[in-house]
């Protein structure tokens, strides 16, 4: 099996981002930081947003 | 071997592939496997995938990208600027049509993720720009948005959907229905454990599920599925994160009518429902008084008497906030009231710290149904304090426009929750202060 079947690109990205996203609310709940609601739809929405659009745009077999 | 398909798992994505025999060295031009061996890669229209004029999809060909990321892009360019126009237009007439047989699309990546990543994406960015407010300063915007958003990636994946069969739909409709109900379950979870001194933890897993991920990538990516539950997860705990939500002090109905001073506490606290502080029994001494409130989801009614000058700290992370009848509504809203202090006369300071809700400071107790119209379980706050600034502002046309027309009428005819002495109160205790203190110098 060759080295790019063996690395999913799509994990990695959604593995870094689900960490930031976590360790950001972490923060907030440990009151080091204060994430509002200004904050929290574009965070969240970016996060399922480039999650998505990295399994998208990750080279797959067409079913 | 006939036309090769560009999709084939076999195929890397150019530039990620090993040097080998009918593959280009990476010094070498790009090209795009053909029949007949490899040829200069060149920018050509689209004719088997195409829904205009095949510009997109010749463009997603040649940069060996999705052609919706292409559409995506021109229609936003198009939006903002009219550059799309332009550009489509300059290439359908420059760019030669395509007349290569079986075209298919340079990737076969998930178009449906591509779409949904794209969409949401863009309402983020939206979001971003409106400082959170989108959702909620132009909700009937967002929803047509997301309507035409809908519709063109129905439109999109409509030969999708006929090409399955009627019975295989119902059962993944079945399916995914299942996990919306599985995923609502575990968010109510998350929310109420988080919102008891749990988030920590909570967002603690959330990390966990994070380098589960990154490990798994480097094992072909087979839990991918966790970025889902990680997500499910993020969403109820950042919403208690963004509005600050402790119930921590119980929940249900709470009614205090202190009569002296000494009954009135310098907090009061609870986690849910709803809670009532009638002092207008209670004669306020001279000088100033502080109250703390706070409240994790629900409602909270000061009523206080109309000679107190009232000032205030609210801080509400979703709701509305009316300190008679200076009011504020939406997400993050900081209602700040800080008049100049005096100690000869009866003033109250009142400090509020609440999650999602309404904070009320009037001078005589609303009806128990206030704030819910007809079928609304939810508090529907603003136009109703009438005599203030919102009474004829774009909230009581709102209302007038909607399903409360029943509750309004009845509204009209009650009296007025804040009387002009309690909104006069502060200046006229100050007036009367400064009357003294003229006395006093004559």
């Amino acid at each position: 099996m060759s080295r790019a079947r063996s690395f999913d690109t799509v994990s990695l990205v959604a593995g870094i981002v689900v960490i930031a996203l976590g360790g950001l609310l972490l923060l907030d709940r440990l009151d080091v930081i204060d994430i509002g609601f200004g904050y929290l739809f574009p965070l969240l929405t970016g996060a399922a947003g480039a999650i998505l659009l990295a399994g998208g745009l990750a080279a797959r077999p067409e079913r | 071997m006939t036309d090769q398909d560009p999709t084939n798992p076999q195929d890397p994505p150019p530039g990620q592939g090993e040097p080998g025999p009918g593959r280009p060295e990476p010094d070498e031009a790009p090209t795009v496997p053909h029949a007949g061996g490899p040829t200069p890669r060149k920018l050509l229209r689209s004719t088997g995938d195409r829904i205009i004029g095949g510009v997109a999809g010749g463009l997603g060909r040649y940069f060996a990208i999705d052609p919706i990321i292409v559409r995506i892009t021109l229609v936003a360019l198009a939006v903002f600027g009219g550059v799309g126009v332009f550009v489509y237009l300059a290439a359908l007439l420059f760019v030669p049509p395509d007349d290569r047989p079986d075209q298919g699309p340079a990737v076969g990546g998930s178009r449906l993720a591509t779409i949904a990543g794209a969409v949401v994406l863009g309402i983020a960015l939206i979001a971003a720009l409106g400082n959170g407010l989108f959702f909620f300063d132009a909700f009937p915007f967002s929803l047509v948005l997301l309507a035409v958003g809908g519709g063109v990636l129905y439109w999109l994946l409509r030969d999708r959907v006929e090409e399955g069969g009627a019975g295989r739909m119902v059962a993944r409709l079945a399916l995914g229905v299942a996990l919306l109900i599985a995923a609502g379950f575990v968010a109510v979870g998350a929310f109420w454990a988080s919102a008891l001194g749990g988030g920590a933890v909570i967002a603690g897993l959330i990390v966990v599920i994070g380098v589960l991920l990154l490990l798994s990538a480097f094992r072909g990516g087979r839990a991918r599925w966790l970025a889902v539950p990680a997500l499910v997860l993020a969403v109820p705990v950042g919403i208690v994160s963004a509005a600050d939500i402790k119930l921590d002090g119980g929940y249900g109905e709470r009614e205090f009518r202190p009569t002296t001073p000494a009954q009135l506490a310098p907090s009061y606290r609870l986690g849910a429902g709803a809670m009532q502080i009638d002092m207008r029994a209670m004669k306020f001494p001279p000088g100033e008084r502080r109250l703390n409130v706070g409240m994790g989801m629900g409602q909270v009614v000061l009523v206080v008497p109309e000679d107190v000058c009232v000032t205030a700290d609210a801080r509400v992370g979703a709701g509305y906030v009316n300190v008679l009848d200076r009011e504020n509504g939406g997400v993050d809203v900081d209602l700040r009231d800080d008049r100049p202090s005096t100690a000869a006369a009866p003033r109250l300071r009142v400090s509020a710290d609440m999650g999602m809700g309404a904070l009320l400071v009037v001078n005589r107790p609303p009806p128990e149904d206030f704030g819910r119209g007809p079928g609304r379980s939810g508090p529907q706050y603003g136009p109703q304090m009438k005599g203030g600034p919102g009474a004829g502002g774009p909230k009581a046309r709102d209302f007038e426009d909607g399903d409360f027309d029943d509750e309004h009428q009845e509204l009209e005819n009650d009296p007025p929750l804040t009387t002009a002495r309690g909104e006069a109160a502060c200046d006229r205790t100050l007036a009367s202060v400064d009357a003294a203190s003229s006395g006093t110098r004559r």
